[in-house]
């Protein structure tokens, strides 16, 4: 490929040391005033909700799963994009993930601490959270393992320690560049704590290889099995719209599908902010371009197949709850789902559009809303039109819904400014290899 | 160890390449000369260099195995403990319902293999450490260059002629690397 172009030392040097020698502080800064903004936005709404419990929310019977489960399945699916890409392209041996894997698996990371709150926070008494972890306590309780809540509680601890973990073993030997070349004590101090004590010894490196590999087949096996635990959770129910066995893949297509869309969003912010041309390529857009197209057209399988299951099943309330979700009251989300999702998507079969980060970053946008849309379709037109007219009800997000989805955000954002700025947003002893290899290649 | 009090002063010799290009032919050129204890640091891995150092070492897969089954175990065994201390009847449901426990099961396994994978390469790197000798080596950046390695504790190691030797290899620095003071 025409971009393996090595690239110089020097390159990759001033790459690596960003941390070191911040070039952006304006831009960042104001960024980070807004992620704080939000932040803030997150600690009014946890309080109001604290203090005035959960019937500040929207959600109410019968749609007793609003907002906090609908933004859970979002951020949860936004996760496992930045697990599969840094994952799949290690195994298979890609040679640009380099770039691309570590502001995947920060995004990952942050993304589940959102999903993560979510269902806490909707708990009637979310201080009581850890009564799902089953302990021995006095009172002799455990949990109800064969409840979905408890498959919940296991998933995200899951995912988080293994993302974390995964992340973490990536990081140790820059982090341990950083040490070596930080000139202020407090960079070396923290970045050397960091570290562990890593010095780049031939024989911990080969432990570290097989570590890090385990841990990559390790996490494509959780994000298989974790996306059908909660798929399973809706699929398991007996609610017309969600009774069905295609549940898990769709849900797998459609979580990476909004994942791959938020790394390409990611990665044409980090490239104009930091003039990373040469490192997150053309090629890189063009194999994200390309990833974006196939998934989206996989979970676009999905939603025929799930209207075909509604039809070929001939159950009256199945045909009722397609009626609905195509012509009732929340169309809106359907239809919006089906165009930001697919519409904008059918550019990327140009080379020319995969190639242009920018517009690549655009249908990424459209597809991050439209799968929110499509969250929002699947748990609201499931349960507002139950089986009994009398249990007919609507849902109507409130104030409190919006803003603390609108915190949550900036739950995500001001950790990943941090890490922004922190650490190396590339992963620069990966790339300093593949560099050296392209050259010895030539 | 019956060594000389000079040499017991000094943790290694060590030579700065730019590269990993010829580190492993330099290995064997060591080897051949009767060095044993050897090591190579560098900024990324090197297969050639690690397997020329030594045989394949395999203990990090069979940890990550060992954490899979001890979760996979603890996963289960902890779902069927409580259900049998604390039986829930719900709409007539069996105490043993086969169909949730894989997931729980599986999930936990995944967690702690990772886990396991992550504290068995540390602990067996022995690491996290605070301060290791190989940081005294002059101007040290792991991150930035290769240094090959003679310890002190090789029999054949000498205060005059190791350097040479290393030098002899075309390396770019040379240094003798002094033992940290104990604290007394």
């Amino acid at each position: 490929m025409a971009e393996a172009r090595p690239l110089s030392a020097e390159r990759i040097d001033a790459v690596t040391d960003l941390p070191l020698g911040f070039p952006a502080p304006r831009a960042w800064a104001l960024s980070f005033a807004f992620a704080l903004l939000l932040l803030l936005c997150f600690a009014v709404a946890v309080t109001v909700l604290f203090w005035r419990g959960v019937g500040v929310f929207g959600n109410n019977i019968p749609v007793a799963w609003g907002f906090p489960i609908v933004n859970y399945i979002w951020f949860l699916g936004i996760g496992h994009a930045g697990t599969l890409i840094s994952a799949l392209l290690l195994l298979t041996g890609v040679g640009q993930r380099n770039a691309l894997n570590r502001f995947a698996e920060t995004m990952t990371l942050f993304a589940v601490i959102c999903a993560g709150l979510y269902p806490i926070l909707h708990l009637g008494r979310p201080w009581l959270f850890y009564w799902t972890a089953p302990y021995p306590n006095t009172m002799g309780i455990w949990p109800q393992f064969k409840s979905p809540l408890s498959w919940d509680f296991f998933a995200v601890l899951t995912y988080l320690v293994a993302s974390a973990a995964f992340w973490y073993v990536g990081a140790i030997p820059d982090f341990a560049r950083l040490r070596d070349r930080a000139k202020g004590r407090l960079g070396q101090v923290c970045y050397g704590l960091a570290a562990l004590g890593w010095r780049g010894s031939m024989r911990h490196w080969r432990r570290w290889e097989q570590a890090y590999r385990l841990c990559a087949g390790l996490a494509v096996t959780m994000v298989f099995i974790i996306t059908a635990a909660y798929s399973l959770l809706l699929g398991g129910g007996p609610i017309s719209g969600w009774n069905s066995s295609i549940f898990p893949p769709y849900f797998l297509c459609g979580a990476v599908f909004s994942g791959f869309a938020v790394v390409a969003v990611i990665m044409a912010v980090l490239r104009r902010a930091f003039r990373l041309d040469d490192i997150l390529t053309d090629a890189h857009s063009d194999l994200i371009g390309k990833l974006l197209l196939a998934v989206g057209l996989m979970t676009a399988y999905g939603y025929l197949a799930d209207i075909f299951n509604a039809l070929y099943s001939g159950e009256q309330s199945e045909l009722e709850t397609l009626h609905d979700r195509l012509s009732g009251a929340y169309a809106w989300s359907f239809w919006g789902a089906v165009i930001s999702n697919f519409v904008p998507l059918q550019l990327l079969w140009l080379r020319r559009v995969r190639r242009n980060s920018l517009l690549l970053a655009a249908i990424g946008v459209s597809v991050a809303a439209g799968m929110w849309m499509e969250r929002y379709m699947l748990i609201v037109t499931g349960l507002y039109r139950d089986h009994l007219v009398s249990s007919w009800g609507t849902f109507q997000a409130s104030l409190w819904d919006w803003a603390l989805f609108a915190g949550m955000i900036g739950v995500f954002l001001a950790p990943f400014l941090l890490f922004v700025r922190l650490l190396p947003i590339v992963s620069g002893f990966e790339l300093k290899k593949a560099s050296e290899e392209a050259r010895h290649a030539r | 160890m019956p060594a000389d009090r000079s040499e017991t002063h000094y943790h290694a010799a060590a030579a700065g390449f730019a590269g990993p290009e010829g580190l492993a032919s330099h290995l064997a050129t060591l080897r051949q000369r009767g060095y044993s204890k050897l090591d190579v640091l560098g900024p990324y891995f090197s297969e050639e260099i690690a397997d020329a150092l030594d045989a394949g070492d395999h203990r990090v897969a069979w940890i990550t195995l060992a954490g899979g089954l001890f979760g996979a175990f603890a996963g289960l065994g902890v779902q069927l403990y409580a259900n049998y201390a604390y039986p829930l009847n719900i709409g007539g449901r069996p105490v043993f319902a086969w169909q949730p426990l894989p997931i729980i099961t599986l999930e936990v396994a995944v967690m702690s293999a990772i886990v396991f994978a992550v504290i068995g390469t540390l602990l067996s790197c022995r690491l996290p450490k605070l301060h290791h000798p190989d940081f005294e080596i002059p101007d040290f950046s792991a991150g930035d260059r290769f240094y090959i390695l003679v310890h002190a504790t090789d029999e054949h190691f000498d205060t005059a002629r190791t350097p040479d030797d290393l030098k002899n290899l075309g390396a770019e620095t040379v240094a003798l690397v002094p033992l940290p003071e104990a604290p007394s």
